[in-house]
């Protein structure tokens, strides 16, 4: 019976990530398209409708579909492992899955015949079908179910554990499960009182401002959501991959809670030029944006520290010799050093956009689609690929079909990403903009930009190959010879905590501090549109070009 | 569980391999120069934007878009550089699909210029390379962003948002002299 | 390998946790400190800091004023 309930844990994870993953390649394709699309070389299919259907359709795919689908799943696998026993309320959580599935499908299918070409974004006034937000409202609503059953499995573990530290991993799951909350508040206000109504017909003018501001909350916070599975990775699973230790349960603690309260009261840094806000919030959310860098400076100390009980365990010797000595033969450990590389390089482009009237700078330019894609393209998605090798396996019972075979997946996407991401840097600097598909790069001022982009665009051929041996590795490791695996094994602290403070073992104090910054930080600036009268029409988007029409 | 009360956000007990004071210390050291750094930071953008006046544009006012065309500040015998009284010059612009109007705009060199701008349909983004004018036009709202073009020449813009290519002989001009 | 009687504050269960080195040699890893990490870091930080200067001072102020 225990078996049993195991088993479904196990199956449930699984299902996820196979929805994750089988989104992923597809997703990538279409990425691969874009490229060469808006470059100087020939593409197939040249339209600018397929492309910014393709914008859209890649955007919601690994915004909301990819990340949401894989944070389910690495939580359900977190909470099995982590607590030691099967995931209570497994029919809610099936449940939740089948409604982001629908969701899912319903938005994909949409966008696909041409009814919701509004970017991920939703880029109000320009109005979808209501198919499509009401697809987006189930797959980011039922994750909602996720959210309660990993706080609920974390309370009733501590119930049964009074006094416990709860482990790192699953505090750090049910953090990323609160931050989601949090986050997605946002964009499902927004769904339900600005845009379904407008696209159902029962309003008549929108509220563009007040659609941007709550989407704000949303859009900076979901790239934490993002982040904090890789970050769970690099505190719980490198440093026992490596052979070490981590080197303070604490830090991570604190890490976790920081993510969780500073990556949502600063969204408005994404629209640092917009009309709607004045100056006084958007530097105040500047001025908070600067301590959510805190957790991730503290975590790259945190993990080099952690590698390097590894490495000189291992031999290594003198100021650096624990770097060669780590055992680089591990996916975990070579994609721990490939994703703090591209979260430097991400991490210092966003220090740039964050950075107030520096933002100026880079916004709309292809700087900023460098940066999340090297940040989460990148950085995460790389810990993503990590994780899905280490929970395979152990899942299915089957090895890992070829350690090689997957190191060099990593360093394709690796090559890849940096080869799309790098040159794009440069163009946004040159005044490239974002969100367009063609350039006449006959004109003097956009020739110098063609090489470069020609350049991205073989790295976007890299990524595809790499994303291939992705899920060629993953298929052919689920279908190969069975074998018994060891259990997925969560790294030990260097000074395994005893007994901790309520404020690193919970986050009542944390939610609550959230919430004075969020009124603090976002009252004014939303609550600002109940008497500015600012609604507009709203411009249907369809396939036909008609006057007044979107793309 | 008595450790948290009388130690509310102290650290854990334990004396453990390392003592945990040192780790704690050393963590704490290292958050201490990263606060330091971003504080030198954030002293530098508070300083140069207070003194060079360096701001994201931040007007916030409301506009109809609908009415527009029908006369009021961007009627279309008012877009384009108009000069003011205190020596400043004034640009309005509107954006529609998927450009804006007028396309050719004059400025003097070194003169406080104000941008005012606003969209008659869907956003548009307004981005001069090589300066930092960038905003976002929102329809209901008049973008106004504040410069000096110091060097002259001519000044490409790049409109921007969704839907639109950069067309051929639809290049919006800025020229300074 | 000993494991920590504490193995639960990694995992529930102890098979769902392992020490891959003892408190020994944990110790000895960690006799002068965290000194290569700190490096590491250090560098790379210091590169985030400078660049982000550089890009402040020689790319930004220079496109002009804006407000």
């Amino acid at each position: 019976m225990k078996e049993r309930a195991v088993q479904n844990s196990s199956r449930l994870a699984l299902y996820h990530l196979w929805i994750a993953f089988g989104v992923f390649l597809p997703a990538v394709a279409l990425g691969a398209w874009q490229m060469p699309m808006r470059s100087p070389l020939p593409a197939p299919l040249d339209d600018t409708n397929a492309y910014y259907t393709s914008v859209t359709l890649h955007g919601t795919a690994m915004a909301y579909a990819v990340t949401t689908f894989f944070a389910m799943g690495f939580g359900y696998a977190v909470t099995a492992t982590s607590l030691g026993r099967p995931v209570r309320g497994i029919i809610a959580a099936w449940i939740g899955f089948v409604i982001c599935l629908i969701g899912t499908v319903m938005a994909v299918v949409i966008v696909l015949i041409g009814r919701a070409t509004v970017l991920y974004t939703f880029y109000p006034p320009l109005l979808a079908s209501p198919w499509y937000y009401f697809g987006a409202l189930l797959l980011i609503g039922g994750s909602m179910i996720w959210v309660v059953l990993m706080i609920y499995n974390m309370l009733i573990w501590k119930r049964d554990n009074p006094g416990q530290p709860v482990p790192l991993a699953m505090f750090a799951i049910t953090a990323t499960a609160i931050l989601w909350a949090w986050a997605a508040s946002g964009v499902i206000i927004e769904l339900l009182f600005v845009l379904i109504p407008q696209a159902l017909g029962i309003t008549t003018r929108i509220d563009v401002g007040l659609g941007r501001t709550l989407f704000t909350v949303t859009l900076h916070a979901v790239v934490y959501f993002w982040l904090m599975p890789a970050y769970i990775a690099y505190y719980t699973l490198a440093p026992e991959a490596a052979g070490g230790r981590l080197y303070s349960d604490t830090a991570g603690r604190l890490t976790f809670i920081m993510l969780l309260v500073f990556s949502v009261p600063v969204g408005l840094h994404h629209v640092f030029q917009d009309p709607d806000i004045g100056a006084g919030f958007k530097f105040l959310q500047s001025f908070l944006t600067f301590f959510v860098a805190l957790p991730t400076l503290l975590t790259v100390f945190s993990i080099c520290a952690s590698l390097e009980i590894a490495g000189r365990a291992r031999g290594g010797r003198g100021l650096l010799g624990w770097l060669w000595a780590l055992p680089w033969q591990e996916p975990m450990v070579l994609a721990v050093a490939l994703s703090l590389v591209m979260l430097g390089l991400g991490g210092f482009g966003g220090f740039i956009n964050m950075s107030y009237a520096m933002n100026q700078m880079v916004h709309n330019t292809t700087w900023v689609t460098a940066h999340f894609h090297l940040i989460w393209g990148g950085a995460v998605v790389t810990m993503y690929f990590a994780i899905a090798y280490e929970i395979w396996p152990r899942i299915t019972g089957r090895p890992l079909r070829s350690k090689e075979l997957a190191r060099w997946q990593l360093w394709l996407w690796f090559a890849g990403m940096l080869i799309v991401t790098i040159p794009w840097h440069i163009t946004g600097l040159m005044g490239m903009p974002r969100r367009v598909a063609a350039f006449d790069y006959s004109d003097p001022f956009v020739a110098p930009m063609g090489p470069l982009v020609i350049i991205s665009a073989i790295g976007g051929l890299i990524l595809l190959v790499s994303a291939i041996l992705l899920i060629a590795i993953l298929v052919r490791s689920h279908f190969g010879e069975g074998q018994l695996q060891a259990p997925l094994r969560y790294a030990i602290a260097v000074n395994p905590p005893r007994a901790i403070p309520a404020s690193l073992n919970g986050f009542a104090l944390w939610n609550a501090i959230l919430l004075v910054l969020m009124v603090f930080a976002y009252g004014y600036p939303i609550g600002q549109f109940l008497f500015l009268k600012s609604s507009v029409p709203a411009y249907e988007v369809t396939h036909t070009a008609t006057s007044g029409a979107g793309p | 569980m008595a450790d948290s009360i009388t130690n509310p956000l102290g650290r854990p007990v334990s004396d453990g391999i390392i003592p945990e004071e040192e780790i704690s210390r050393t963590e704490n050291q290292w958050l201490t120069v990263m606060l330091s750094m971003l504080g030198v930071m954030m002293a530098i953008i508070v300083v140069t934007g207070a003194t060079q006046a360096l701001h994201p544009p931040s007007n916030v006012e409301t506009i109809d878009p609908t009415t527009l065309h029908l006369g009021g500040e961007f009627a279309e015998s008012n877009l384009g550089t108009a000069a003011e009284p205190d020596g400043s010059v004034t640009v309005r612009m509107i954006g529609e699909q998927y450009s804006f109007v007028p396309q050719c705009v004059q400025v003097p060199v070194d003169t406080p210029v104000k941008f005012r701008i606003t969209s008659t349909d869907v956003i548009h983004g307004f981005l001069l390379p090589a300066t930092n004018v960038n905003t976002m036009v929102v329809p209901g709202f008049v973008a106004e962003v504040r410069t000096a073009f110091s060097r002259p020449g001519i000044y490409e813009s790049w409109h921007v948002g969704p839907g639109q290519s950069r067309a051929e002989g639809a290049i919006p001009q800025l020229e300074s002299s | 390998m000993p494991i920590d009687d504490t193995h639960h504050v990694a995992a529930g269960r102890s098979e769902h946790v392992v020490a891959p080195i003892g408190p020994d040699e944990t110790a000895q890893a960690l006799r002068n400190g965290p000194i290569g990490a700190l490096v590491v870091a250090a560098i790379a930080v210091a590169l985030l800091f400078m660049g982000w200067m550089a890009f402040y001072f020689f790319l930004f102020l220079p496109r002009g004023p804006v407000g």
